[in-house]
């Protein structure tokens, strides 16, 4: 019986809306409504392969995701790690919270800050490569360049966040483990290694599997904020190359279409990840 | 507790009845005491000022409509710029809202899917019955303003919002302190300009010991070359010939041809590539967008800009808070060799006033406008001295003032522009006249004989002869002939065009490509869709000039 108005609720705002997934497969006009719209079949998803741009939009979104995925893995867990090893308090409550800071910060802010930082004229970066001789690096202008700041940058902004869920797990581990492993001689290093990181495992695949479901959500916020016609080549995004198409060109059958494939490329991609996650850690949800 | 949800959605929906009853309510009681009642939608940008404890609904401009012509004006809902207006606009059109009575639409892809959806009013026989014959003089002055509104068989939509005419268009600001530093003249061709940059940038010209000045500010981040006004770069490629990157213009055989795709693009980005190299201009021209651009020449290291007249006010006026020394002076825009030179020309109009197709009191709106552009025209039986007292001007000694200063004085608050309430959002303008008028200003004594001219006049110099620098440079204005709804190709392609091209644009001024590169992307472009673009545009414009 509780169910109930959460049931009605997702059905109404959740599942309503994704009838209007049909106008990928209309030649949509807002005034005409879904039923009396045109059909046209796969059209717009043709017109999606006939350019070369589609299939560099979707590679970058793949290698963007994944990068961040990986790291954004990484960084918090080693993060945490070291941040267990310390030991003053103080010390480390304050590391927590300056590192935690940026998360409050939205992109549209960070965007304009990151452009002055990393300005190859005079930015704080590159002010401080140059004290080590080396020449200003165009990092928000240079395809070479520009995955990398996304993925930093955005590393710099969750690994706050992301630390604290790893924290919880390590403090949820037996001390009388680490007893014991002391008595038979284990150092700091084979104790985080046997112990604590065995004792991680859990809660790192279902953080990993989870954010599987934002494999291609390379972040819009992010990217529209940064980028620049010089680094569409490596920059340019499925949704960023959506918002352009639907919301500034109007053409809401063609960006529907996209962002379907979009879609369907994510849930090919989660059940994979579902059952390697289930075959290799024996985890599973359902 | 099961029952707590339905409670608050109970409360909720009894809320928003007693809330409709309520505008309903005041729509019948206007009706009651002889209003005309018209709704309407507009974007309010956060610059307007209302005096205190006036609204949108409720202040100088509604009042005096009620009183003087019986109209009450309802605004539905207001948003703060254009691309949130559209936005709202199109969840509305989506929704099968009723449309507001009369709306002003920007976005030319909206205005065309209103007239398909055939919601809009045609206003030809609303104009020929009810217009007055000032303003039918003026509509027919300027037939091009209403293409945008016009549909394939040559029936018109729309009330186009006039707009200044060469309003927007640039000139050349230039630090005056640095140049006489140098003993400089103002560059009048490309190569004196070069000079000049040469020596801002090198000859360290704020004298403060280090090397951090740049020779000119320009601005391609975010929207490429020559499309926005605050560090315009359409110049460079008007030095070179007659076109400017994405405007439609005419070629010599009276067609219509894309701007981007012409010879001197080349020759115009070969120049800024060079600028570039030099260290004249910022390294992040193609990314930062034009309010990050300015600042260079806000913060007072930068020497040049290009920027419509109306920027010494904003932004160029915020140089003197940081550099209370500096003095800007306009200048016109410099030409390359044989003096040929070109600037991105304004639009005749910033979009269009539609009407619901249900609207019935035409006559009225065009009572409304009638009765403002009296002010404009300088014959008008409301606005004699002025739009409203205390707001734009007051009465000293029976004589109107307008000068800020003694407004401020003796209002004890900041001067108000009323126009800013009007439903064009703007005083309303004749293309081409106000500029025409400050040329009159600038260059003999005439004296103002109305109050919008009086009011024209009380602006500062610098303005002024800016203005009439701009005007007096109209012959080398490039002209943006296609103002239609975005045509078939172009909806499938004008995406891909345009990234197409503002990559290549930034990619061969910073030297990733070769300036070569430019050819293979002309042939690119026309095979990808851009001939049979060009094709119909070219239809389009033969359609509205029958």
């Amino acid at each position: 019986m509780l169910l109930i108005p959460g049931v009605i609720l997702s059905l109404i705002f959740q599942y309503g809306p994704m009838g209007g997934i049909i106008m990928a497969f209309q030649d949509y006009k807002p005034w005409l409504g879904f039923f009396e719209s045109e059909w046209v079949g796969l059209e717009h998803f043709r017109t999606m392969f006939e350019f070369d741009y589609a299939r560099q939009v979707i590679w970058n979104t793949l290698v963007i995701s994944v990068l961040k995925l990986i790291t954004g893995l990484v960084v918090p867990i080693t993060v945490a790690l070291l941040l267990n090893e310390v030991y003053k308090m103080a010390f480390k409550r304050t590391i927590q919270t300056i590192i935690y800071l940026p998360y409050f910060l939205s992109w549209v802010i960070l965007g304009g800050i990151l452009i002055d930082i990393l300005s190859p004229e005079g930015g704080l970066v590159n002010m401080v490569l140059g004290v080590f001789g080396i020449d200003p690096i165009f990092f928000l202008g240079s395809n070479d360049w520009f995955r990398s700041t996304v993925v930093i940058t955005d590393i710099w902004k969750e690994t706050g966040f992301n630390t604290i869920v790893f924290l919880a797990a390590i403090t949820a581990v037996n001390p009388n483990l680490y007893e014991a492993a002391v008595i038979d001689g284990a150092n700091r290093w084979k104790q985080t290694l046997y112990i604590t990181l065995p004792a991680m495992l859990p809660i790192i695949i279902v953080v990993g599997t989870l954010s599987l479901g934002n494999i291609l959500n390379a972040g819009f916020d992010q990217i529209f904020n940064l980028y620049n016609p010089l680094v569409y080549e490596s920059g340019d995004i499925i949704d960023t190359y959506v918002y352009r198409i639907g919301l500034v060109n109007g053409d809401f059958s063609y960006g529907a279409a996209v962002g379907l494939f979009k879609s369907a490329i994510s849930l090919v991609l989660i059940v994979i990840g579902y059952r390697l996650a289930y075959r290799y850690a024996g985890w599973r949800i359902f | 507790m099961l029952k707590k949800p339905f409670v608050l959605l109970g409360i909720t929906m009894i809320a928003m009845i007693i809330l409709a009853a309520c505008t309903e309510e005041s729509d019948a009681e206007s009706e009651e005491n002889g209003l005309t009642n018209i709704t309407t939608v507009r974007t309010l940008d956060d610059g307007t000022v209302f005096k205190d404890g006036e609204d949108v609904n409720d202040n100088v401009v509604t009042e005096w409509a009620e009183e003087e012509l019986g109209i009450h004006f309802d605004t539905v809902w207001t948003r703060p710029n254009d691309e949130q207006y559209n936005q709202q606009m199109r969840l509305g059109m989506s929704a099968n809202e009723p449309l507001p009575d009369v709306f002003q639409v920007t976005d030319g892809q909206m205005i065309a899917d209103l007239i398909e959806s055939g919601r809009v009013m045609p206003i030809d026989d609303a104009i020929e019955e009810h217009a007055s014959p000032r303003l039918k003089e003026l509509f027919e002055q300027f037939p091009e303003a209403f293409y945008e509104a016009t549909d394939e068989d040559g029936q018109r939509f729309g009330i186009p919002r006039f707009s200044g005419g060469n309003g927007s268009d640039t000139l050349l600001w230039v630090r005056q302190d640095w140049l006489d530093e140098f003993d400089l003249e103002a560059p009048e061709t490309i190569e004196e300009l070069e000079n000049v940059m040469d020596i801002f940038v090198n000859e360290d010209p704020d004298g403060n010991g280090s090397d951090d000045t740049l020779g000119m500010t320009l601005s391609a981040g975010d929207v490429g070359f020559g499309r926005t006004n605050i560090g315009d770069t359409s110049f460079i490629f008007g030095a070179f010939g007659d076109y400017s990157p994405g405007l439609w213009s005419e070629a010599e055989d009276g067609s219509l041809v894309y701007g981007s795709i012409q010879p001197n693009m080349k020759e115009g980005l070969a120049k800024i590539k060079e600028w570039l190299e030099k260290g004249y201009i910022s390294q992040e021209i193609a990314i930062e967008p034009a309010d990050q651009a300015q600042e260079s020449f806000v913060s007072g290291q930068s020497g040049l800009m290009a920027a419509p007249p109306w920027a010494f006010d904003y932004p160029i006026g915020d140089v003197f808070q940081n550099v209370p020394e500096a003095e800007v002076k306009p200048y016109p825009l410099p030409s390359g060799m044989d003096g040929q030179a070109g600037r991105k020309g304004e639009s005749l109009s910033t979009g269009s006033f539609l009407f619901s197709s249900e609207f019935e009191h035409m006559d009225k709106f065009f009572e409304y406008l009638d009765a403002i552009y009296g002010y404009t025209f300088g014959e008008s039986e409301y606005f004699e001295d002025g739009l409203f007292e205390g707001y734009d001007y007051i009465m000293v000694d029976d004589e109107p003032v307008y000068d800020a200063g003694s407004i401020e004085e003796e209002t004890g608050e900041d001067k108000v522009d009323p126009g800013r309430y009007l439903l064009p959002t703007n005083v309303p303008t004749i293309p081409y006249d106000m500029y025409d008028l400050l040329e009159e200003f600038h260059e003999t004594d005439r004296e103002p004989e109305s109050a919008y001219e009086a009011n024209l006049a009380n602006n500062k110099p610098e303005y002024i002869e800016a203005a009439a620098i701009v005007n007096s440079q109209n012959d080398i204005r490039i002209e943006n002939g296609f103002t239609g709804a975005p045509t078939e190709t172009m909806e499938s392609s004008m995406e891909n065009l345009e990234r197409l091209e503002l990559e290549l644009f930034a990619n061969i001024v910073y030297g990733n490509q070769p300036l070569d590169a430019f050819d293979d992307f002309v042939e690119e472009w026309k095979s990808s869709g851009g001939d049979q673009m060009t094709e119909e545009v070219n239809e389009w414009y033969e359609s509205v000039q029958e």
